[in-house]
Order: C-alpha cells, then sequence, then structure tokens
C-alpha cells in the first residue's frame, strides 16, 4: 500500500540523459541532486525557499526554448533537462562576469589561487582590496567554487569596489558588504526560518543591499537579532563572517557533537585547528535542528566552560573556610565520611542537565553501594506527570511542526527558551501557510507577530481556553461548564473571540498544539491539557517543551529502569526537604547548581541543606551560598569538554562528543561514584569509560538497546527512540 | 432590480439632458489640472456666480484631448452640446460673455459639436480629422458623464452587460464568451483573457482573487489613468463581470497612490456601487457576492509586473516571484488570483453586451477590438485615443496626432515604454497592429507612441531609456541588476565620447544574458530599445564611437 502510493507521488524525469524517479513537488535541482548530478547554484539554500535571483542553476528543457532556473522550477513528468549545454554553461559564465564587477575577484582568475597565502606578495600586482586570499572566507567562498567550476578565464566588464565601511561593532558577526552578491540568503533565513526580521534587503536595482533598519548595528534593539548566526551560515561569500578567529583560515579537524543548553538537542559541527575550536557549524543533517541553531549553540557554547564562577579546583571545608586539595585527596575524604553512612540516610539529587550515563551511575552509586533509593532530579516530578498523562508526550519530530498547518501556541517564551523550535513554527507559517493561534497574558516577540491571532488571556488561564476552543474544534454536543460571564471575567476574552480563533484552523487537518516551557511546568496546567486533549477527540499532536534542562527525557528513562527495583514508590525534591527536615536524611551527594523552583520552595531546600550532616557538593559552577554549605566541593567536566549521551525532547539519542580541550582538571561524576565505590571497597562500579557505562545502561533499558558510542558516531542524525 | 435602476438613471440623467438652464462642462483629469482646467473651472464658478447664476457648472471626464486642454463643453438650452478647446483661465471671462449674453458662439475656439450635424457653422465633433478614425468602446463616456455619477453611467448603458452576465449567464458561459471573442490582455503580452480566466476554474474551495493591475509605470502612457479618472465604472462593471466568471469573491485594484484623483473618483465610484448594492452581497438579486479594495500604494515600476504586484499587495517589498507558481494555483496570500490590466477589463461589459461576434468585427485578424494610445513626444496632438487595431500607423501619427511637432519630421517611434522598442519613421505606412509592430521591434505594449523628432538623438534617448530601466531594476536577479548598470555605463561613455567599437559587442552580450536569464520580463525586456536602436540607428552610434560626432547635437560633449 505504501509502495504504491510512493508511486503515485514520483514523477520521471531525464536529466543529462539520465532517467530519474523523482518527488512529484521537487524542483528540477532537487531531482539533479538526488540523482548526484551538480548543478551550479549561488542563491539557493536548502534550509529557506528557493529564490530564482542568481541564475546560476539555468538549465534547458529539451523542445523548449529559453532557460528554466533549475531551484525554482518544479521538475514536469517525463520532461527531458539538460543541465550543461555550451550555452547554457557561457549564459552562467556570462552572469559570473556580472557579478565579478562588483566583487573583488582578482584571485578568482589567477590560478596561483591554490599556492598564494594572505601574507604572500601578489605576482600579478592585484590590489589588497581585490583579493580572495585576504578575505576571511577563502577556500570556503561559494563564489569561489562555483567560478571555479563554471570556468570564468577573464573579467571582461569594469570593476567597481562599493567602498563601504566594514561594520564591526557587533559581537560575534562583522559585516562587509564590499563582498555582498545580494542573493538576500541572510535577509530570507532572518525573515522566513529565524522570524526576526533583523536585516532586509533595502534599496532596489544595483543599490541594493542588505542591511538593518536606520543602519543601526544588529545589536540595537531595532534590528532585533538574537545572534544566532544562521546569516552567517548562509551568507556565501565573506560579507558575513564570525568575529571570532576570523582569520584563522580553515580547519584540520571537524568533530559532530550536540548541544546541551536545552532539551531541542541541536546537531552541531566543531571545526577545529591545531585542537583550538574555530567555529561551530549546525548540521543540515541535526534531526532536530536541520541546519539551525540559536545564539548558544552558535557563539556561545564554550561560555559555560570559560565562566568565571566555574570550579576549578576540589576543596574541603576546614574550620570554616574551603581548603584546596587535589582530587584523589578529596575523594578519599568523601569515602571515608560516607562509609559512615547507609540506607536511607544517603540521598543523591542532580540536576537535570547530566548525561545519561552519569545519571545511570548516579543511580547505581545510591542504590547499590549506599543501598538507598532516594535518588532524584530537578525535572523529576514534573516529567512524572507529563509522563502519566500523555502516552507520548512528544508525538512528532521537533521539524514536523514545520509541517503543520494548524498551530495553537500556548504560553510566551518559546524563542528564549526553545528556539529552533519556534524557528520551525515560522517555518510552518512562512512556507505552509500554517494558522498559528496564540494563548497567552502577553503578546511576545516574534511568534506574536506571525501569529493571525493571539488570545491574550488572564495568567493561568489558558488550559480554560484551550478547553473552550476544542470544544468549539470537535464540535462537542456536551454543554461547556462555565458560563460566559464567569468565562469573561476570568479570562478576560469573550466566547466570540474564542470562536473567531478557532475559525481560523484548516478543518479535516491535524491540528498542533504547543505548550511552551513556563506553562508546562505547572502540573496542574499539564493534567489540564492531557485531560481536554483525550476529551476532544480531535486529529491533533501535542509538544511540550519543558524546563531548561537538556536531559530531562533521559533521566526520566533512566530513574524509571530503576523503579523495579525501589522499595518505595518515588522520590522527589519535596520529599527530599522532608526527609532532610525529620533527620532522616543525613549524608547528600549533589550535582549540579540549585534548581529553577520558587523563592519559597528553594529558601526550604537552603534550610533543609544546612542541616545535612555531610554534603558533597559536584558542579561546573556552584553558587556561593550553596559552597558555603558544603563540606566537600568537587569540579565536573562541562558538556563541552566531555563524552556522553543526551536523550532529547523527542526521545532523540544523541552523543555528545568533546570539542575542547579540559580547561579544569575534573572527573565527570560517573567516573567519580565509580573511584568512591573502590574506595568504599563495594566493588559494584566497574566501569572504565563512559561507553561501558553506556553499554551496560543499553542492556538494562530496552529502548536504549543495540546502542554504543561507537554505533552513534556512524549514524547520521541520533535515532529517535520508541 | 436593474430595470428599476436604470429608469431612475434615466430620469436623472433625462433631466440634465433637457435642462433649461445653460451646462458648463469643464474637463477635470490630472492631466489637463496639469495645464489649467482647475484654474479654468475655478474662474467659470466665480463668474457664473457673480453674473450667471441660472447656469449650471459640472466637472466631467477628460476627452482624451490633451493637446487642447482646458477643454469646455456648453449646452444651452434645445441645442446640441459644443466642444472648445484651450480655454485658458484668462479668457474665460470674455469666452463666457461672448456665449451667455451675446450668443456669439466662438467658433474660433471650437472643437466640433455633439450630435452628428453640423450647427451653425460649427463641424460635428465626429468629422474631425482627430475623430473620425477613432472608435470609442471604453472612451464613449470621455467626457459626457460625470465619471462618478452612477446615474450617468447607467444611463448611458452601464451596467446592462452586468445584469445580463448575473442573471442570465453562467460563470462558463461567460468565460466562453470572453474566449470567443478573442480578447487579449493589454497589460502588453496579449495573453487570450479568456484562456486565462478559464484557469482559475479548477482552483481549489476557498477565497479566489482578481487583481487589477493599474501601475501604468511607463513614463508616456496614461490610458488606464484615463479610465480610471473618466469612466471608473466602466472598470468596475468589467470587473464584477468577470469575478462572477472567476468565481472570485473579492478584488483588489492596485492603483498608484499619487493618481489622487484617479484614486478619489474609484474609491467615491466604489462607495456608491456598494450603496447600491452592486458591490457587497447577493448583487442584482443574482445571488453572487464579492468586493472590492481600493489599494492605492507607492509607486514602483516593478510592481507592475503581476508578480511583484501581488507581492506589494500582500503588504511586502516588490518584487517579482519566480513563476511557476502560476498565480492561477498560487496567488495573493496563496490564493488562486487573476491579474489583467485595467483596458482588458474595461472592454468586458462591451464584449457581454454586443456578443463575440460583433466584437470581433472591430480590429483585426491579430487581435479584435480597439487599442487605446497614448500619444506622446513630438506630436501636434498629444492625448489619449481609441482605434480599431489595424489602423494605418502613418494616419494616427497625421491624422489623429496632427503629424510632427518639429519641423525637422520624424526619425523614430518609441512604441511600448522602456520595455518596448523603436522602429524608423520610414517603416510607418503599416497597421497599427501588436503583432506586426512587435516583428518591427517596436511592440505596440500597452499603448504608448513617442514620436521622436529628427531633432532628437537615439543614443542618447537610449542611454535615457537604459538608465530609466536601471532605476526600475528591483535588484534581485542578477543579471539585470548588474546588465542594467553596465549598460548605462557604456552608454554614458559612448555619449560622452570615450565609447569604441567593442562597446557595441559588449553591450550586444549583455543584452543577450539579460533576456536569456533574467527572472522577469523586466530584465528580458529592457535590452529591446537597444537592440532595435543598434539595428535602426547603427550609423548613429558609430558616429558617436568613431567620429566623436553627435548628429543633432544633443551630446554636449560631442557636440
Ligand atoms: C516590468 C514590467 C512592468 C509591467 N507593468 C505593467 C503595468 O504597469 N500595467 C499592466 O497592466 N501590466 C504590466 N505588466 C504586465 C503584467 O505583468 C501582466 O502581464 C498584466 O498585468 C496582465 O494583464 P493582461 O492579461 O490583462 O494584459 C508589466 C510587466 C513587466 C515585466
Ligand atoms: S544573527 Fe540571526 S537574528 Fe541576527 S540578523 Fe542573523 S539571522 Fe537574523
Ligand atoms: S550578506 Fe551574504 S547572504 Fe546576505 S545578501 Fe550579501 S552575500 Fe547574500
Ligand atoms: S535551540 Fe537549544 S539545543 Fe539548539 S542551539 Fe539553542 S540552546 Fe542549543
Ligand atoms: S529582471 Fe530585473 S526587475 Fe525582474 S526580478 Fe530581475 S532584477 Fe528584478
Ligand atoms: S540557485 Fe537558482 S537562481 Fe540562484
Amino acid at each position: 500500500m505504501a509502495d504504491i502510493k510512493q508511486q503515485e507521488n514520483l514523477v520521471n524525469v531525464t536529466i543529462d540523459g539520465r532517467q530519474i524517479s523523482a518527488p512529484k513537488d521537487a524542483t528540477i535541482l532537487e531531482a539533479a541532486q538526488l540523482a548526484g548530478i551538480y548543478i551550479p547554484t549561488l542563491c539557493y539554500d536548502e534550509r529557506i525557499k528557493s529564490y530564482g535571483a542568481c541564475r546560476m542553476c539555468v538549465v534547458e528543457q529539451e523542445d523548449r526554448p529559453g532557460y528554466a532556473a533549475a531551484c525554482v522550477t518544479p521538475v514536469a513528468e517525463n520532461a527531458s533537462y539538460i543541465t550543461n549545454k555550451d550555452e547554457t554553461v557561457e549564459l552562467r559564465q556570462s552572469v559570473l562576469n556580472l557579478l565579478m564587477s562588483e566583487h573583488p575577484h582578482g584571485c578568482l582568475t589567477c590560478d596561483r589561487i591554490v599556492h598564494c597565502g594572505p601574507n604572500d606578495i601578489c605576482l600579478r600586482n592585484v590590489s589588497v582590496t581585490d583579493r580572495c586570499v585576504v578575505c576571511p572566507q577563502n577556500h570556503r567562498c561559494e563564489l569561489q567554487a562555483t567560478v571555479e567550476i563554471v570556468g570564468v578565464n577573464e573579467q571582461l566588464l569594469p570593476y567597481s569596489y562599493r567602498e563601504l565601511p566594514i561594520r564591526t561593532e557587533d559581537p560575534h558577526i562583522d559585516r562587509d558588504y564590499n563582498l555582498c552578491i545580494a542573493c538576500a540568503r541572510c535577509v530570507r533565513i532572518c525573515d522566513e526560518v529565524i522570524g526576526v526580521e533583523a536585516i532586509s534587503m533595502l534599496q532596489k536595482g544595483d543599490r541594493i543591499l542588505p542591511g538593518t533598519p536606520n543602519d543601526v548595528p544588529l545589536s540595537d534593539p531595532l534590528s532585533g537579532c538574537t545572534f544566532c548566526g544562521a546569516c552567517v551560515d548562509a551568507c556565501p561569500v565573506g560579507a558575513l563572517t564570525e568575529k571570532e578567529n576570523k582569520w584563522e583560515g580553515l580547519p584540520d579537524q571537524t568533530v559532530s557533537t550536540v548541544c546541551t543548553e536545552c532539551e531541542i538537542g541541536c546537531q552541531l559541527t566543531a571545526e577545529l585547528k591545531d585542537g583550538k575550536l574555530l567555529r561551530i557549524v549546525p548540521d543540515l543533517d541535526g534531526g532536530s535542528n536541520q541546519g539551525l541553531a540559536c545564539v548558544m549553540g552558535k557563539f556561545k557554547i564554550t561560555d559555560e566552560a570559560l565562566s568565571e564562577d566555574r570550579i576549578k579546583h576540589a576543596g574541603i571545608q576546614e574550620g570554616s573556610k574551603l581548603q584546596q586539595k587535589n582530587l584523589v585527596e578529596a575523594i578519599e575524604a568523601a569515602a571515608t565520611q560516607y562509609k559512615k553512612y547507609s540506607g536511607d540516610e544517603f540521598a543523591m539529587v542532580s540536576s537535570a542537565s547530566i548525561s545519561n550515563e552519569d545519571s545511570y551511575v548516579i543511580n547505581k552509586f545510591a542504590r547499590e553501594v549506599m543501598n538507598s533509593n532516594q535518588v532524584t532530579n530537578s525535572s523529576e516530578s514534573l516529567m512524572k506527570v507529563i509522563d502519566d498523562n500523555f502516552e507520548v508526550p512528544f508525538s512528532s519530530e521537533v521539524k514536523d511542526l514545520s509541517q503543520s498547518r494548524n498551530i495553537v501556541f500556548l504560553g510566551s517564551d518559546l524563542e528564549e527558551t526553545h528556539p529552533v523550535a519556534a524557528y520551525q513554527i515560522h517555518k510552518a507559517v512562512n512556507y505552509n501557510d500554517a494558522n498559528l493561534i496564540g494563548i497567552g497574558p502577553e503578546r511576545f516577540k516574534e511568534l506574536g507577530r506571525a501569529a493571525r491571532m493571539w488570545l491574550q488571556c488572564k495568567s493561568g488561564t489558558e488550559p480554560l481556553i484551550l478547553e473552550k476552543m476544542s470544544h468549539y474544534l470537535s464540535k462537542t454536543e456536551t454543554p461547556f461548564e462555565t458560563s460566559e460571564e464567569d468565562f469573561i471575567e476570568l479570562t478576560g476574552l469573550s466566547f466570540d473571540e474564542i470562536q473567531r480563533a478557532s475559525d481560523f484552523f484548516t478543518p479535516s487537518e491535524r491540528i498542533s498544539f504547543v505548550h511552551a516551557a513556563e506553562l508546562s511546568s505547572s502540573p496542574e496546567v499539564i493534567e489540564k491539557i492531557s485531560f481536554i486533549n483525550k476529551k476532544s477527540n480531535l486529529d491533533s499532536n501535542s509538544f511540550i517543551f519543558r524546563s531548561g534542562e537538556s536531559n530531562s527525557q533521559g533521566l526520566l528513562d533512566i530513574n524509571d529502569s530503576f523503579k523495579d527495583t525501589a522499595i518505595e514508590g518515588t522520590f522527589s525534591l519535596d520529599n527530599f526537604i522532608e526527609n532532610v527536615e525529620s533527620n532522616k536524611i543525613k549524608a547528600v551527594y549533589w550535582v549540579g547548581g540549585i534548581p529553577d523552583i520558587s523563592d519559597k520552595k528553594t529558601e526550604d531546600l537552603y534550610r533543609a541543606l544546612g542541616k545535612v550532616e555531610f554534603l558533597l557538593v559536584q558542579g561546573t559552577a556552584i553558587p556561593e551560598s550553596l559552597m558555603d554549605l558544603a563540606n566537600i566541593v568537587l569540579p565536573q567536566p562541562v558538556a563541552t569538554e566531555s563524552v556522553g549521551t543526551f536523550t532529547n525532547v523527542e526521545k532523540r539519542l544523541q552523543l555528545v562528543t568533546p570539542i575542547i580541550e579540559p580547561l579544569v582538571e575534573a572527573d565527570p561524576v560517573w567516573e567519580t561514584l565509580t573511584a568512591l565505590a573502590k574506595i568504599m571497597d563495594r566493588d559494584v562500579l566497574k566501569f572504565g569509560t563512559s561507553d561501558e557505562v553506556f553499554q551496560e545502561l543499553a542492556s538494562e533499558i530496552d529502548e536504549y538497546s543495540g546502542y554504543s558510542h561507537d554505533s552513534l558516531r556512524l549514524m547520521e542524525t541520533g535515532p529517535i527512540l520508541k | 432590480m436593474y430595470e428599476q435602476m436604470k429608469s431612475e438613471a434615466d430620469k436623472i440623467w433625462n433631466a440634465r439632458s433637457n435642462s433649461i438652464h445653460p451646462i458648463i462642462s469643464v474637463g477635470i483629469s490630472a492631466s489637463s489640472v496639469s495645464v489649467g482646467a482647475g484654474r479654468t473651472l475655478a474662474r467659470i464658478q466665480e463668474e457664473v456666480q457673480q453674473k450667471y447664476s441660472e447656469v449650471i457648472v459640472e466637472e466631467v471626464g477628460d476627452i482624451g484631448f490633451s493637446w487642447a486642454d482646458p477643454v469646455v463643453h456648453i449646452t444651452m438650452p434645445g441645442t446640441p452640446q459644443i466642444t472648445y478647446g484651450n480655454i485658458s483661465e484668462d479668457i474665460v471671462e470674455q469666452f463666457l460673455a461672448d456665449i451667455l449674453v451675446d450668443s456669439n458662439l466662438r467658433s474660433d475656439l471650437s472643437l466640433g459639436v455633439a450630435g452628428g450635424g453640423e450647427f451653425k457653422g460649427i463641424n460635428p465633433l465626429e468629422n474631425q480629422p482627430w475623430m473620425i478614425h477613432q472608435k470609442r468602446i471604453i472612451m464613449e463616456n470621455y467626457g459626457y458623464t460625470i465619471p462618478q455619477n452612477l446615474s450617468h453611467y447607467i444611463s448611458n448603458g452601464g451596467m446592462e452587460a452586468l445584469d445580463k452576465a448575473l442573471n442570465s449567464m453562467t460563470p462558463e458561459e461567460v468565460i466562453e464568451e470572453v474566449k470567443n471573442s478573442d480578447l487579449r490582455g493589454r497589460g502588453g503580452a496579449l495573453f487570450p483573457t479568456g484562456v486565462k480566466w478559464s484557469f482559475m476554474q479548477n482552483a481549489p474551495e476557498g477565497d479566489k482573487y482578481l487583481a487589477i493591475n493599474a501601475e501604468e509605470g511607463d513614463p508616456g502612457a496614461f490610458t488606464d489613468v484615463s479610465i480610471i479618472e473618466n469612466d471608473p465604472y466602466k472598470l468596475l462593471e468589467g470587473m464584477l463581470i468577470a469575478s462572477y466568471a472567476m468565481g472570485c469573491n473579492k478584488s483588489f485594484i492596485h492603483v498608484r497612490a499619487e493618481y489622487q484623483l484617479a484614486v478619489e473618483r474609484l474609491t467615491e465610484a466604489v462607495k456608491s456601487l456598494e450603496e447600491h448594492n452592486l458591490v457587497g452581497d447577493n448583487i442584482l438579486g443574482s445571488g453572487f457576492s464579492h468586493e472590492i479594495e481600493v489599494d492605492a500604494t507607492g509607486h514602483a515600476y516593478i510592481c507592475g509586473e503581476e508578480t511583484a504586484l501581488m507581492e506589494s499587495l500582500e503588504g511586502k517589498r516588490g518584487a517579482p516571484r519566480p513563476r511557476p507558481p502560476f498565480p492561477a494555483g498560487y496567488g495573493i496570500f496563496g490564493r488562486p488570483t487573476n491579474i489583467n490590466n485595467v483596458k482588458t477589463i474595461s472592454y468586458v461589459p462591451t464584449v457581454i453586451k454586443i456578443g463575440h461576434k460583433e466584437f470581433k468585427n472591430i480590429g483585426a485578424e491579430s487581435a479584435s477590438g480597439t487599442a487605446l494610445l497614448s500619444l506622446s513626444g513630438h506630436i501636434n496632438r498629444r492625448g489619449v485615443a481609441e482605434i480599431p487595431v489595424g489602423l494605418n500607423l502613418s494616419t494616427v501619427i497625421d491624422d489623429i496626432g496632427g503629424g510632427s511637432s518639429d519641423i525637422n519630421g520624424i526619425k523614430a517611434l518609441q512604441c511600448g515604454g522602456p520595455l518596448g522598442g523603436i522602429m524608423s519613421s520610414e517603416e510607418m505606412n503599416m497597421p497599427t497592429d501588436f503583432q506586426g509592430m512587435s516583428l518591427k521591434g517596436s511592440p505596440l505594449g500597452s499603448g504608448g507612441i513617442m514620436v521622436v523628432s529628427n531633432s532628437s538623438c537615439i543614443v542618447s534617448l537610449v542611454k535615457n531609456i537604459a538608465e530609466f530601466n536601471e532605476d526600475e531594476s528591483c535588484g534581485k536577479c542578477f543579471p539585470c541588476r548588474k546588465g542594467t548598470t553596465h549598460i548605462v555605463q557604456i552608454l554614458k561613455n559612448i555619449v560622452e565620447g570615450y565609447g569604441n567599437q567593442s562597446d557595441l559587442s559588449k553591450l550586444n552580450d549583455i543584452g543577450e544574458s539579460m533576456v536569456a536569464g533574467s527572472l522577469c520580463g523586466l530584465g528580458q525586456l529592457a535590452p529591446g530599445v537597444l537592440k532595435n536602436a543598434l539595428k535602426y540607428f547603427s550609423e548613429e552610434f558609430n558616429e558617436h564611437i568613431d567620429e566623436k560626432k553627435c548628429a543633432a547635437g544633443v551630446c554636449g560633449k560631442l557636440a
């Protein structure tokens, strides 16, 4: 059945004499790419809508006059295309000739280009502003490559340099519009995908160039730039470049890794030279991000490692002062302490931004070394509620959002917490004409702009509005329990407004409900939403984005797998505070900082931690107030320094690979605990590498079985676990 | 419903025709106002207020004789309307006194008399050399009715076609009728209108739009704006019929905001259609509903290109979209959209009223109907004229246009605007016909004919046109953005005396790349004038290059 369907959606075409079957809605360029046939392009970027401006991709169709731009022209059934006739190549050459009259090209037409370095003396006396070898984009420039492949040997038209000042006033991004070829890739990705419209094409005709409103710096609020870097990655030439390591040239090594700043887990390629990180390029193959990232993954990935608050040494509290110790000493001291406790006297609490391996060993250590079931993490209770209420919280992949036609968005700050998810919504709106309706107290930023309508309600009444909306959408007969008067009083909105919003949706097409983190952080809201979804019987899928912690899903999976051995039920942060207050818990191993909880709870937590007899804190950066309470402090490597797996919001298992040399001498949590157990003579933890931890974990948890670090490394993108 | 409307309209019109008071009407359009018609009107109103209180003064549409503006029409009770030309404000007082007090008909200032017969020594207007060859379909009401007055329009045969289409024809029959009439798009490309409409028939459920292209950015083209100013209902009736045929629930008129008078009259006309339920729900009781939006936007030449027009209507930067997808599949806001020129749609009421057979009898084999021409440049009678397609071009220039305004005679005709072409005056003995003139290298396009006299320099003219295209290129696609610039640069060199022969082959190469490689019509057509100038006037180029001489003495540096 599926096969037949697929065949119906394929068409047969011939490109350069080769028979190709391509999807019905494919462009000539896509069909050619499928068959590995090269067609030059300059304004094409697979992450954005084709534009048809550079005309490099012109091809001929047999028996038709003129040329078609392959990037924008859909394939026609049984058509035959020729990509490389002499006339076509000549047309490309002459357009390149026109283009090179506005772009420095002294080196482009010189056959010495491969030999020259930036400091070599030019044998042809090409002026400095006209040389590729002094361009930061040298050898990664698409214009260079295209000129070489299409073959332009001499420049016939007079060249004029724009003489514009180079814009270096912004962080991360430098702009030199003297090199711009006006392909609008930067503008299009910023507008269509990032949704920011920080830049636009200004002027017309030959004066056309991208720029910010009033030519303000990108960092000016008027531009609204979020420094996601998408424009830099999109720029085919050296007009937009990364400020950091601008002149370092090409990398000698690339490493595939994953950003652990949020639970999207963008897949990234790190470019290194002599072991030093030059730049990050979001991976086009990335399962959740498809070539996109936000400022965290693109420019700030090493911030955590370089943080001024970084814990650099182990320390032991002596008197009322933390004394610097070496790691071995500190671990030995900890072993001596922990030996004094067992069972319920011990508890372990971690953040939810640690690797699966760390989490697995934490559970093993607590349960098998210390015989305590009191293990929890900061997202545990919330994840439980989500898990209990939604069979599959993520019925789809993040990228499926871009295919939605109907989207209800609840909350506000998705751009901040899960930027790449917000980009996928922009894609849906811009490329798929999706109807986006927002529900939340504030019409927020880019999504607010993209929404057809925003139901601006009183805070906390989103579920009630959602309920009314599903009532309209599913056309249920059962009466709505809240009267309109009460409804207006509670939400600030009338039935009519909800009806109008509901009317935007294309009936018969699935509705995607997207819940932003600040909403899903409330268990009551989650329960309500799930109840509404189940009751309404709508064809829908839900996307629930949670706290900023990047491995909530992995921790849930691992903790769950230990539940069978649990003596009592689940253990949460609240239970932890309770049990410390009642003097049950005496020794604690704490990983990470203080979780993002209410002020009241933070206060309770601090009071409890103050009562603990022995507190060890391991972390990368720990607040002063927590350090003061700790008996022993241990440093921890950051994600960019260590290897480990994370499971993202889609339940995609991904391998994080180190991309920088460790800046601090520290062992990861799993390794520290392994050493600790050994010193304590409890010989249950026998791990030599993170991969060994993973393999044991995989043998214990069904969904994770069959994978290893090595197998993940070989995969284009991480698998989604069932 | 229509009958009642018609009889009420007739009452109003007849009362006016049988007025016992003299009626003075002044042709008011942006063009006539620019040469003083507004001041003439004000003067007349002043005089009338002070001296002739029984006289009725009216603002009517412009009859199309820009060369004779300000034009004033006077109807004395019981006599036919007489049309006068060149009534500037300073002669108003004497003129009125002569006619109203002394019963002196001032035949010296008259252009002709309405009604077909001679009147007291004044010739019938329709027999005048500039009128006798015209065939006015679209322009039938120009100068006779008050443009915004719906009753005037209805009483003169308006809305009869709408009633016929809505209440006695199916949408398919309307499309069939338009197809059979062989009406072709007057925006320049001459695409068969009925065929284009039929693409909309297969569109999916939901909103469908009609967009009217009234951008008319060609310098020296003013036919579209003349329709909107002088008989907006013609366009609106055509739009309603077209929308009914295609099933469009909404239409947009994209008009340049700086055409203030046009926007004003159009908006007023739409409002009065709404008031009379000719726009809105259940029009003329037919069950067909329609909404019309007047979109007055800033001017950019490229917004006349249909895909850029749609972008502009969506509130975006006016830059062309690639095709496919074609508008009928993916148009404004992604909905099926049909785009037509103002003139094209203004023919529709006539096609429906007289039927395809009779319509096809007008015009020529290659295109039925008439051609609306904007005559400009070195010609005596500038203005708008409507001729049957195929009328001899010399007749147009010499009789309608009154020949060259320059004693040195005519050198060339530059037709179809900056994206059109140019032909030598030696070729003028040919039919004024869309196809034939294209073959000569000077396509009629949207009807602009600019007469170029022997005192002009072709190279400099071509350079000016190239500069226009450079300015108006939207800059999106590389061949046009760079090509237009280099063409200007090279032509500038030539007129300044720095040209050499290799420039000519460069111009040719760039032109070819633009034609083959550009994304939209602007880049593809921009080299047209240049190419034909090189063909017909190569000796002028060579003279500039080899002898550094400009025979016309226009290129300052070479004089
Ligand atoms: C650069 C450019 C400018 C154009 N300007 C106009 C214009 O001002 N008015 C117009 O009707 N058509 C213009 N056209 C043609 C339109 O794209 C389109 O063909 C026309 O509106 C279709 O209407 P029709 O079928 O009634 O002729 C222009 C085309 C190009 C390439
Ligand atoms: S960094 Fe991101 S937000 Fe800023 S201009 Fe570039 S694409 Fe737009
Ligand atoms: S800055 Fe780069 S991406 Fe943007 S238009 Fe210029 S060349 Fe294209
Ligand atoms: S969206 Fe999340 S995972 Fe992706 S780069 Fe930003 S912080 Fe990292
Ligand atoms: S041909 Fe010229 S006007 Fe048309 S899209 Fe290209 S640059 Fe713009
Ligand atoms: S890649 Fe097709 S036009 Fe630029």
